[in-house]
């Protein structure tokens, strides 16, 4: 019987994979908190991949110091942090630090996870550049060109559930 | 086979009486004519089913953008679960290939709709995760029905999946590569087939390469991972991967030497870096020993100089010029490949001595072209290169010919 109806049960499970992605991202929209960060300009020519728009944070980049691990650990790219967000005087997240470890936070900071490599800084070799995952939005067809022009400067919403689940809801120029 | 080749063939068997018209009508009945038309009719579902797949994938990605997400999400479900439903039933009515290729579409179905969704919520894939799920439900059908294209698809996922983490986010998946060993390693261990061991064995290579290359680690270690695999192959009980295991091994501790000997006789050896010996050697050491005891149990003492281009002579390159250590490759090459030849002589066996021929007229031509590239005027050295080459593979198949004669041929 269960060899036969393997292939339901298979199938079933697939489904409920692609529902559970689905279900995931909605259920950011009620258990998550919204945090404004501000993009940075992109170097253009990277900006625009056929229909989605690369966007860059203030938050993509902290200086070296604020790694409170084993400096080391990030001359290899990817290795994975957690970056603790505060809001500043503006109302914008910012990086305040970023750990090896997963850290205890305050009620108004939130823990981000993201891959950190060493990179060069402004004179030095002395800046952390930070992946997070919400670095592509997708946008229907052609219409990247408008997004394009608006994208240096740019409130991105970011909704971040407690599972550390995040999701873009809106980017305003 | 052919079945009016056969009767003409026969025809002719008939004339110069080995077998009777009684015999040839026999065995013309043990060949049935169905195996052939089913295998045309087979290629033609697989195709129609193609066509209806990519018919349907446009008609949705052309008009997604007026789609909401949930009808984006059900369309998808619809699709793939359509696909796999009337996969099972063709495979129950008995009509393998329409089946299994229907059961195909809805797998790549699956892979299509996890890259869409997440494309529809904006989420960023941060690691290879995507291939492994996709490659989960192929697994199941392969195991389930043993088809061969399920085989092709998940080494085309774990595989391409592992080129696609190293690209886009410079992270080897260990769990595709474990994936890959248990899947496709597990399957070919469990029904042998020659060509899935070679698959099988490529792929694992690769990878391996792909994680040597990523980590920054010598690439010198390939060399000893080609001494690992060859060395498996001594040791390995299962005679399916015997032969790919040797044959890569070779060819990666040959393509080293080849390598090497290039890199060493240039100007650009300056930068040539050595693995930390005190970690390598003793592993080549171990390796090494591993061989020689299988192959005196095996008493197979004879070819001990195929553990010749396993040698580390690089770290020669210590010692003296790095211009002789690549003279001393080319000798081992040179040494190696007529070795080989002989063997295959010894041996009586044709695609022995055509890899041989191979091999020594590789080495040969780079030899030369090497070494006499600099100091002859150039229409010289071409004509002289070929004429060369010329008599040299005149005078190996001459001698192909008369060892193939004496002993009558033999296939492998």
């Amino acid at each position: 019987m269960i060899k036969k109806r393997g292939w339901m049960i298979a199938a079933l499970l697939q489904v409920l994979f692609l529902i559970f992605i689905a279900g995931s991202y909605y259920s950011i929209d009620y258990f998550g908190k919204e945090i404004k960060i501000k993009t940075v300009p992109v170097d253009p020519r990277d900006l625009l991949y056929g229909d989605y728009v690369t966007l860059r944070y203030d938050i993509s980049t902290a200086p070296l110091k604020s790694y409170k691990g084993d400096a080391a650990e990030l001359d290899r790219g990817n290795h994975k942090t957690y970056v603790v967000l505060q809001p500043n005087k503006e109302g914008y997240y910012v990086v305040k630090n970023v750990y090896s470890e997963k850290p205890d936070v305050t009620k108004n900071q939130v823990v981000l996870t993201a891959k950190a490599e060493k990179v060069w800084g402004q004179n030095s070799f002395d800046q952390i550049q930070l992946t997070y995952g919400f670095e592509r939005y997708y946008v229907q067809e052609n219409t990247g060109k408008e997004l394009e022009q608006q994208a240096k400067d740019m409130d991105v919403i970011i909704s971040v559930a407690p599972w550390g689940a995040h999701k873009i809801v809106e980017l305003n120029p | 086979m052919n079945k009016k080749w056969m009767r003409k063939e026969g025809q002719k068997w008939i004339a110069d009486n080995i077998i009777s018209e009684d015999q040839l009508d026999l065995i013309l009945a043990r060949y049935p004519d169905s195996e052939d038309k089913g295998k045309v009719t087979g290629v033609l579902p697989i195709l129609a089913s193609v066509l209806i797949g990519i018919g349907i994938l446009s008609f949705i990605a052309s008009n997604w953008g007026e789609i909401s997400p949930i009808a984006r999400l059900s369309l998808l479900i619809v699709f793939m679960l359509g696909f796999y439903y009337s996969g099972e039933r063709y495979l129950k009515a008995g009509q393998r290939s329409l089946g299994t290729s229907l059961n195909l579409l809805g797998i790549i179905t699956f892979g299509a709709s996890i890259i869409l969704l997440g494309q529809t919520f904006n989420l960023n894939a941060v690691d290879a995760r995507l291939f492994v799920f996709w490659s989960l439900p192929a697994i199941f059908y392969l195991f389930r029905d043993r088809h061969k294209l399920y085989f092709f698809l998940i080494g085309l996922l774990t595989v391409g999946g592992q080129l696609y983490s190293i690209s886009e986010f410079q992270s080897f998946s260990y769990l595709l590569c474990i994936l890959f060993i248990i899947a496709v390693g597990g399957f070919v261990f469990l029904y042998p087939s020659t060509l899935k061991s070679w698959i099988f064995t490529i792929g694992l290579s690769t990878q391996v390469l792909m994680f040597i290359t990523v980590k920054d680690i010598n690439l010198l270690w390939f060399f000893l991972f080609g001494f690992a695999l060859f060395t498996s192959s001594l040791w390995v009980e299962k005679r399916v991967f015997k032969q790919p295991f040797n044959r890569l091994g070779t060819l990666i501790g040959f393509g080293f030497a080849y390598g090497l000997y290039f890199l060493l006789t240039n100007e650009f050896s300056s930068d040539f870096e050595l693995p930390n010996p005190y970690l390598f050697i003793p592993v080549l050491v171990v390796l090494f020993a591993l061989s020689v005891v299988r192959k005196r149990q095996e008493n197979l003492y004879m070819h001990a100089w195929e553990l010749l281009i396993f040698m580390p002579f690089f770290y020669l390159v210590k010692v003296t010029e790095p211009l002789i250590v690549g003279i001393v490759y080319l000798i081992i090459m040179f040494v190696y490949s007529g070795f080989k030849l002989a063997e295959g002589y010894r041996n009586e066996s044709r695609s022995q001595i055509n890899f041989g021929i191979v091999l020594f007229l590789l080495v040969c031509l780079m030899g030369y072209f090497n070494l006499a590239w600099s100091f002859m005027p150039k229409s010289i050295f071409f004509l002289l290169g070929g004429v060369l080459l010329f008599i040299l593979n005149v005078f190996l198949q001459r001698k192909k010919k008369q060892i193939l004669k004496n002993g009558g041929p033999h296939h492998d």
